[in-house]
């Protein structure tokens, strides 16, 4: 028994913010500084009503639209994101009405960020492999520019909004890859460099959290908004990616020089380039394609792996290792492996 | 690798005359020394002399001082 990842999809909103944009709400920001330190010239915005669940469903309405899967026989929608709809209930339960979704299906929400496709391929395939499900929907969606204080260079340059949607199953005829092992980890101590402070259980929002303040750099923003620290996240990435690669490798039993593609996270193209070098890649080896889109977190990979396809950046046989991380911290890397023929989703990619 | 190599490759990294660092050096002294020269740093010490900076502890790449330890705790200064 093998899991396949068979199609991928993806969603982004219509409204783009650019750099520009952001220059004429903080004049003292350049727009061409922004770029040399994100490789981001613009990035997605989701409407003011538009929810994550919104995005995961045109994301998989897209998917289905051009697969012809049969909703009825998909037996768990995954739903990952770290903007859900709702406190209570959880996204995947209103999606599965909305896609029309068997009520036999099983689905649930899963809290993560960067690393979630990675999580979401490794659970998909755990499912298939232990035979609890033959067709698994994962959806990757994330608004996270509804955390940042367009004021705050940190984030506000960075994310985007944006959504994906995947088809992992038993079946390999027609199957893009095949999803070989994962190697996960997390690291709790870096919870607080990447936060939300407020708005949770642990500190309510008040009067107080919504307070708008300056940090040391002049970057502003409340409690409930998103902090992080740049450094301290880069150097956990630094750190732990390229050994969770080596980890993963290893198990594999395969040098980095036979992967063909190194599928990471787009978190920026600063830590893109800062890997690439770290690891002593060539630059094919580890696309970087966030320029016009920006770190759309949970999404970010799969929507690498869509826009390579529809580039003809992804060939028959090709080794691929996917890496997702980021807040927690968390991380997990994923091995693929292209199939020889996969026919109809190239034909539909290019 | 001595005190004066590692403010030599400081100021390589934040292209700022080596002359302008010394030991007492800190990063609000310097335009160059923000954010992303403070994550070139890291880069630096992490990719070309393999370096770790332990979680929690990145304010050290916020002076030469700091840096410099980092060095001698790996037992990299003669």
């Amino acid at each position: 028994m093998n899991a396949y990842l068979h199609r991928v999809h993806y969603y982004l909103p219509e409204t783009v913010r650019t750099n520009e944009d952001l220059v004429k709400l903080n004049p003292t920001w350049n727009a061409d500084e922004i770029f040399r330190r994100t490789g981001i010239r613009q990035r997605h915005i989701a409407a003011p009503e538009e929810t994550s669940g919104d995005m995961g469903v045109r994301a998989v309405e897209n998917l289905l639209a051009e697969s012809g899967i049969n909703r009825e026989q998909i037996d768990v929608l995954i739903f990952c994101s770290q903007s859900a709809d709702y406190y209570i209930p959880a996204t995947a339960c209103i999606l599965q009405r909305r896609l029309q979704l068997s009520k036999s299906c099983a689905a649930f929400d899963v809290s993560l960020g960067c690393s979630a496709f990675t999580y979401g391929l490794w659970m998909a395939r755990s499912l298939i492999l232990g035979g609890a499900a033959r067709q698994v929907l994962l959806v990757t969606s994330d608004k996270m520019t509804q955390y940042c204080n367009l004021h705050d260079m940190v984030t506000a340059v960075v994310f985007g909004d944006g959504a994906a949607a995947a088809l992992i199953s038993a079946d390999e005829q027609g199957a893009l890859a095949m999803i070989g092992p994962s190697v996960l980890g997390t690291d709790g101590r870096g919870a607080e460099s990447l936060i939300v402070p407020a708005g949770g259980s642990r500190c309510p929002r008040s009067a107080e959290t919504g307070r708008v303040t300056a940090d040391a750099n002049g970057n502003l923003r409340n409690a409930e908004q998103l902090y992080m620290d740049g450094t301290e996240v880069f150097n956990f990435t630094l750190s732990t990616v390229p050994a969770g690669i080596r980890r993963l490798l290893a198990e594999i039993k395969l040098e980095k020089e036979a992967i063909d593609l190194f599928l990471l996270h787009q978190a920026n193209g600063f830590m893109l380039d800062a890997l690439r070098r770290s690891m002593k890649l060539k630059p094919e080896q580890l696309p970087i394609d966030l320029a016009e889109i920006g770190n759309t977190t949970s999404a970010s990979i799969p929507i690498l792996i869509r826009r390579l396809l529809d580039r003809g950046g992804i060939s028959p046989g090709m080794r691929c290792v996917l890496a997702g991380f980021g807040v927690g911290y968390s991380w997990a890397m994923t091995y693929l492996t292209i199939q020889e023929s996969p026919v109809s989703f190239l034909q539909h990619g290019s | 690798m001595t005190v004066q190599d590692v403010i030599d490759r400081i100021a390589e990294t934040l292209q700022v005359p080596p002359e302008q660092l010394n030991l007492e050096s800190r990063a609000s002294d310097f335009d160059a020394w923000d954010s992303l020269g403070t994550m070139s740093l890291l880069l630096v010490l992490t990719s070309d002399y393999e370096l770790t900076v332990p979680q929690g502890e990145t304010q050290k790449l916020l002076s030469v001082r700091g840096i410099v330890e980092l060095f001698e705790r790996a037992g990299r200064l003669s």
